[in-house]
């Protein structure tokens, strides 16, 4: 069965093309318009990969991750932070709410692939 | 998918980012407080960045970053609503989007030197650690075609990478194997596991680590990508990476120990799943390993919620919105395929109308089983035409949301001051008339700016607010949409209205007007009254084009002013421009159609009650005199004189407010039509607005009321007659 990756972004556009190029992959891809959408797309998908954006309405990638790591319904699967923050402060903030690593946009399809298979188990 | 689709949602989303855009900065002009304005304003743009850098628009993405970083630093203060720059930003996102509709149209990308360089000024003491406009982000455009992985080199520098992990390690979602993996794409790695602080079975805590590991990788990768692998574990783990100059020899400082480990260097091709372990002693070492990750993937963690999670302050969005922002959710559509479904709509209800004709011919009984099931198909038909119309449907915000830019630019142009006030914006119209608004409104708008309100010092000595106020406002009233745009300046001059009017020839000199009539001058074609063209209004054209250009939607246009207090002009538009509600009427045998909108109501009338006043038909209507016009005679069916013993009057209103009878044979119902415009397939008729099919399969000509009444009234009344008698006779 192919792998499942959750993508959390705000931007319809990051979306598809998050979308276009992990399916052109072989992955099954789950996508949520924001943290809270995230949350609820995360229950019915158990995602093997979760990509998210930080900048994002409704709730955050901050507290989107920190809920995934903490809520009821926990996932440990590694979590990727795609975002055009390259700045430290930001990766460490997105680290201590428990991201895996980050990847900073705009992504190429490689670099996007290359940073899910580091990953996936 | 391809790329060119995800692009055409790129653009879509980049007009729902500007609108927001919009929306925030009016929000924030009238209320400073809400600093979740500024934060949304900042995702918008960002969001368009980010967008952009992955189709390659590298000016939208420098431009659009500029943006971001200025408005970075002021979402960061402690008063973001009032931070004067934001007047700045406003602008700089005018020009924004314009550089977005030119890299959409593939037309030539503006010039945002000059925005790049004001902004780097106003923020020059904020964004110290960015040195330089040299901007880190850098487009790259995506290519989706399928693509492998390639293969590392072999040999080159070789890394040392000790490393501990801690508990938050796992919880994070890494795992050392994983690391090992992506290293060993690198090059040549080895690990060697430190198993020695493992306890024996009864001190294991299944939430403690105890294993550290080191790993050797010789690669001739650059050091950077060694570094990016390892960096996503920096601060969950101890660690340590030091880099020994490249040899050639590498595998000469790795002893032994690639043999221990190799299982890692197996996952690096497709079977993910095999046995990571080969050697003896290793074999339980990595055993250890994975046994608490496995558990602790499971686990739902609750005390491994680390402390530092949880002090986390949420962010302001997380705390100001709740889970509940619930919108029904929408589907795009192409607007053609709804236009399509309006006309199979239109076509449907001319049959259904034709039917219900050769029925009801057929049987005159009101109740009989088939005409009750025609009145609830016309019921239906109806219904589904509602819901239809409904589809293209849409607020009218979006256009009132772009006048803001209009009132900042004319603004900054007039030197004058102004704040666009919103009423209504989410009332809905066709999308049709929505489009049609924008270019009238903007007139308007700057009109309004130009020639309405006052600079700030005049203002001042008036005792008015320094700022003055345009307000924007939409409403449904009686099956119309009616726009009003108000500002709260100096009012027209109705002195100088008449002055130039009476130089320019539009009216006579010594004309007598009602207030209203000279207020409605301004509409008249090439009136414009500004002493000289300025930049802003006067480019060539005036308020006449605007009421052309709403006229052209069937709708109306009115003005009142209020000397000192300003000026409102109300436009009244239908809701959709397919269907209309209109009266049948009969003149010498001819069918036409009259706009239900226009009639105030009818009478009939005896032939000896129509006078003639000075050559010119009238009518008593309760105590007050109305102008006749004689359709048939007017079109030129019959003669002036001709007239039936009976007839039916059509009182009717033209948008400017002049009232007029419309004297026709006899009067058949009231009926939707579907609009079929003739211009598109005839020519332009004068006094007939469009064409339509009855329920006989017959066309008739749909009246234009408001053409009628000002060429056969006109701005002068005294010679409307004449231009009747001409054309009668002709």
């Amino acid at each position: 069965m192919s792998q499942t990756i959750l993508a959390v972004d705000d931007s319809r556009t990051i979306r598809q093309l998050v979308e276009a190029c992990l399916k052109g992959a072989g992955f099954n891809v789950v996508t949520a318009e924001d943290g809270q959408d995230g949350l609820a797309k995360l229950e019915g998908c158990e995602p093997d990969v979760i990509i998210t954006d930080i900048n994002m309405p409704n709730l955050d990638g901050y507290g989107f991750i920190s809920a995934v790591r903490g809520g009821s319904n926990s996932s440990a699967a590694p979590i990727l932070v795609l975002t055009t923050e390259s700045s430290q402060e930001k990766k460490v903030r997105a680290r201590d709410a428990g991201a895996t690593g980050w990847i900073v946009k705009p992504f190429s399809p490689e670099k996007l692939l290359a940073a899910i298979n580091r990953v996936l188990a | 998918m391809d790329l060119d689709s995800i692009k055409v949602t790129f653009f879509q989303e980049c007009a729902d980012q500007l609108a927001e855009v919009e929306q925030g900065f009016m929000t924030l002009q009238s209320d400073p407080e809400e600093v979740d304005c500024v934060h949304a304003i900042f995702r918008a743009i960002h969001s368009i960045k980010g967008g952009a850098g992955a189709f390659g628009f590298t000016e939208l993405v420098e431009f659009a970053h500029k943006v971001e970083n200025g408005l970075d630093v002021i979402r960061n203060e402690p008063d973001p609503g009032r931070d004067p720059r934001l007047d700045l930003i406003a602008s700089a996102c005018d020009q924004l989007s314009d550089v977005i509709a030119a890299t959409r149209d593939g037309g030539e990308i503006p010039d945002t030197s000059d925005f790049v360089a004001k902004l780097s000024e106003a923020f020059a003491g904020d964004i110290s650690d960015e040195p330089e406009p040299e901007i880190e982000f850098d487009a790259v455009p995506i290519d989706l075609t399928p693509l492998s992985l390639e293969e590392a080199a072999p040999a080159g520098t070789t890394h040392t990478i000790n490393i501990k992990p801690t508990l938050a390690f796992y919880q994070r979602g890494n795992d050392v194997q994983k690391l090992a993996r992506n290293l060993s794409e690198l090059g040549e790695l080895s690990v060697e596991t430190d198993s020695s602080q493992v306890p024996n079975l009864s001190g294991f805590d299944s939430t403690k680590t105890y294993l550290c590991f080191t790993l050797r990788l010789t690669t001739e990768s650059p050091d950077d990508e060694v570094s990016d692998i390892i960096e996503w574990c920096e601060g969950d783990c101890e660690i340590t990476h030091s880099i020994d100059a490249p040899d050639g020899g590498a595998s000469d400082d790795m002893p032994d120990l690639d043999n221990l480990l190799a299982g890692f260097e197996s996952a690096e091709g497709d079977d993910d799943e095999a046995e990571t372990s080969t050697g003896e002693e290793p074999e339980i070492a990595l055993e250890a390993v994975t046994a608490p990750v496995a558990e602790i993937e499971t686990l739902p963690s609750p005390e491994a919620n680390l402390p530092s999670r949880e002090a986390k302050e949420p962010t302001p969005a997380q705390k100001d919105k709740p889970a509940t922002l619930k919108t029904s959710p929408t589907i795009r559509v192409e607007s053609d395929r709804v236009d399509r479904l309006i006309n199979l709509m239109g076509e449907a209800v001319i049959s259904q109308a034709m039917l219900a004709q050769s029925l009801s011919t057929e049987m005159d009984n009101r109740d009989s089983p088939s005409q009750n099931m025609l009145r609830e198909i016309e019921r239906l038909m109806r219904e589904i035409q509602e819901s239809v119309m409904a589809i293209r449907a849409q607020p009218v915000k979006p256009v009132f949301m772009r006048m803001s830019r209009i009132v900042r630019e004319a603004c900054s142009h007039t030197g004058k001051k102004a704040v666009l006030a919103l009423e209504g914006e989410n009332t809905e119209v066709d999308t049709t008339v929505i489009e049609g608004l924008s270019d009238p409104l903007t007139h308007m708008i700057r009109n309004a700016i130009d020639h309405g309100i006052e600079t700030p010092e005049d203002r001042r000595a008036k005792g008015k607010d320094e700022q003055g106020t345009i307000k924007l406002s939409a409403c449904h009233q009686s099956g119309r949409i009616v726009v009003s745009v108000e500002d709260d300046g100096a009012g027209l001059n109705r002195e100088r209205l008449v002055k130039k009017a009476t130089e320019k020839g539009i009216i006579e000199p010594g004309a007598e007007l009602s207030e209203s009539e000279i207020d409605n001058l301004i509409f008249a074609p090439g009136f414009s009254t500004a002493e000289q063209l300025t930049d802003l209004s006067g480019r060539g054209v005036g308020m006449d084009v605007v009421r052309q250009s709403i006229q052209a939607l069937g709708g109306r246009v009115s003005i009142s002013s209020n000397p000192g207090h300003g000026t409102q002009i109300r436009l009244s538009l239908p809701l959709t421009l397919a269907i209309l509600d209109g009266m049948v009427v009969r003149a010498a045998d001819e069918v036409f159609i009259v706009p239900l909108s226009c009639v105030l109501e009818t009478l009939s009338v005896a032939k000896e009650n129509v006078h003639d006043i000075g050559g010119k038909p009238v009518v008593k209507v309760r105590d007050t005199l109305v102008p006749v016009i004689n359709i048939a005679a007017r079109l030129g069916f019959r003669t002036i004189d001709e007239m039936p013993e009976k007839a039916t009057l059509l009182i009717v209103e033209s948008q400017s407010g002049a009232s007029a009878a419309l004297l026709v044979d006899q009067f058949d119902g009231q009926q939707q039509f579907v609009i079929k415009s003739l211009e598109a397939n005839f020519g332009r008729v004068s006094d007939v607005s469009a064409a339509t099919i009855l329920g006989t399969g017959r066309i008739a000509l749909i009246l234009d009321v408001d053409e009628i009444l000002e060429t056969a009234l006109g701005l002068r009344q005294n010679n409307g007659s004449v231009l009747v008698m001409e054309r009668a006779v002709a």
